[in-house]
């Protein structure tokens, strides 16, 4: 045995070197994977962001086909879903094709409105027809929100529909 | 002043360029933000003594200030402090709401789980021996040091300096030095003929 004191006087007054970097690493791992943030708590602060920075209203999903726990934060693939907020109602309805992308046929029951599709990365704008409909083609698949915003009444806040995923 | 020692790739160097761009006009920069930084502000919401509703509220809750205040924030290059100072504020005064007293080391709420010696949820998670190892020899720590050695593994190298700061760690807590939480912990898994040193 060696004269020194106390091995860890000693090495607490050590600089760091990688094993110290390598312990830390493993701590930091093991505590990811003891207490991992909620899998969908990132995509929640998302929505809950984009409802602030739009200053919007959230519509409710008030039925859907095929999913049965859509409920603003769990998302289930679905084939018809109908959302509706302040008086308007909005039912998609997602076509998926063989590849990976899906077409969604939509309708509003306003028709002065424009329909914003956001999907993970980019955002495309429709005008409902005179019978309320609107369409996005070629739509990739994840998730996706929906914009409804009143040409008439700039004033009035725009609706927004929780995530569904395609 | 400006930590010129973190690297290119330390995370408030990524915290910063993504922000900056949001504030260019680049809604992207702000999902790449809530992308590195949400599992660290978790991290320090839960060290505070939050359960997991609370904590996903003061994570949440974090942003949506970020929204807010992201014009007066000077410094870009601040911004990730400026998060974990925010969580770590909130995450206090939810405790306090509580009516609990104010966190010390011991109030979290990870260590008032089930008596560290016994078999724990945590450790049947851990698949790997090696971690199993770590976390047995972690335990035994005294909760000053759990406390401590957490708040500077929630970041990469790089940012050890910067997070331990934000979290008003006593300065010098980490680096150049090892300091005493750490040595102990090396200590006791150096000694352990089942530890494998890293090569």
């Amino acid at each position: 045995m060696s004269a020194t004191p106390d091995p860890e006087t000693t090495l607490a007054a050590g600089a760091l070197d990688d094993v110290d970097a390598h312990v830390l690493d493993q701590l930091r791992h093991l505590h990811e994977v003891v207490d991992p943030p909620p899998a969908d708590l990132v995509d929640r602060v998302k929505f809950a962001m984009t409802v602030a920075a739009l200053e919007a209203e959230v519509a409710d999903i008030v039925s859907s086909a095929t999913l049965e726990t859509v409920r603003g934060t769990d998302y289930d693939r679905a084939d018809t879903v109908t959302f509706a907020s302040d008086g308007l109602s909005v039912m998609v309805s997602i076509e998926h094709g063989a590849t990976t992308r899906a077409d969604i046929v939509g309708w509003v029951s306003e028709t002065d409105v424009e329909v914003e599709l956001r999907e993970r990365g980019r955002t495309r704008t429709a005008v409902v027809d005179e019978e309320g409909r609107f369409s996005f083609t070629g739509v990739e698949r994840g998730l996706v929100n929906f914009v409804i915003r009143r040409r008439g009444d700039v004033a009035a806040p725009p609706i927004i529909t929780p995530a569904i995923e395609l | 002043m400006m930590h010129t020692d973190a690297g290119a790739h330390s995370l408030a160097n990524r915290a910063a360029s993504a922000f900056r761009a949001y504030r260019d006009g680049e809604t992207a920069g702000m999902s790449t933000l809530v992308d590195e930084v949400t599992p660290l502000l978790w991290a320090v919401a839960r060290q505070q003594g939050l359960h997991h509703q609370a904590a996903e509220d003061v994570v949440q809750n974090t942003w949506l200030k970020l929204v807010e205040h992201a014009p007066s924030i000077a410094d870009p290059q601040s911004v990730l402090k400026w998060l974990i100072t925010t969580t770590k504020r909130d995450a206090w005064s939810s405790v306090s709401r509580g009516h609990r007293e104010e966190p010390a080391a011991h109030a979290d709420v990870r260590d008032a789980e089930p008596d560290a010696t016994a078999p724990s949820p945590e450790l049947a998670v851990l698949a790997e021996a090696d971690d199993r190892l770590v976390w047995h020899h972690f335990a035994t720590l005294s909760d000053r040091c759990k406390a401590l050695l957490r708040a500077i593994a929630f970041a990469e190298k790089p940012d050890y300096a910067t997070v331990a700061q934000a979290l008003g760690m006593p300065v010098g807590s980490i680096g150049p030095t090892r300091g005493r939480c750490l040595a102990k912990l090396r200590h006791a898994l150096v000694t352990d003929p089942r530890w494998e040193m890293p090569s």
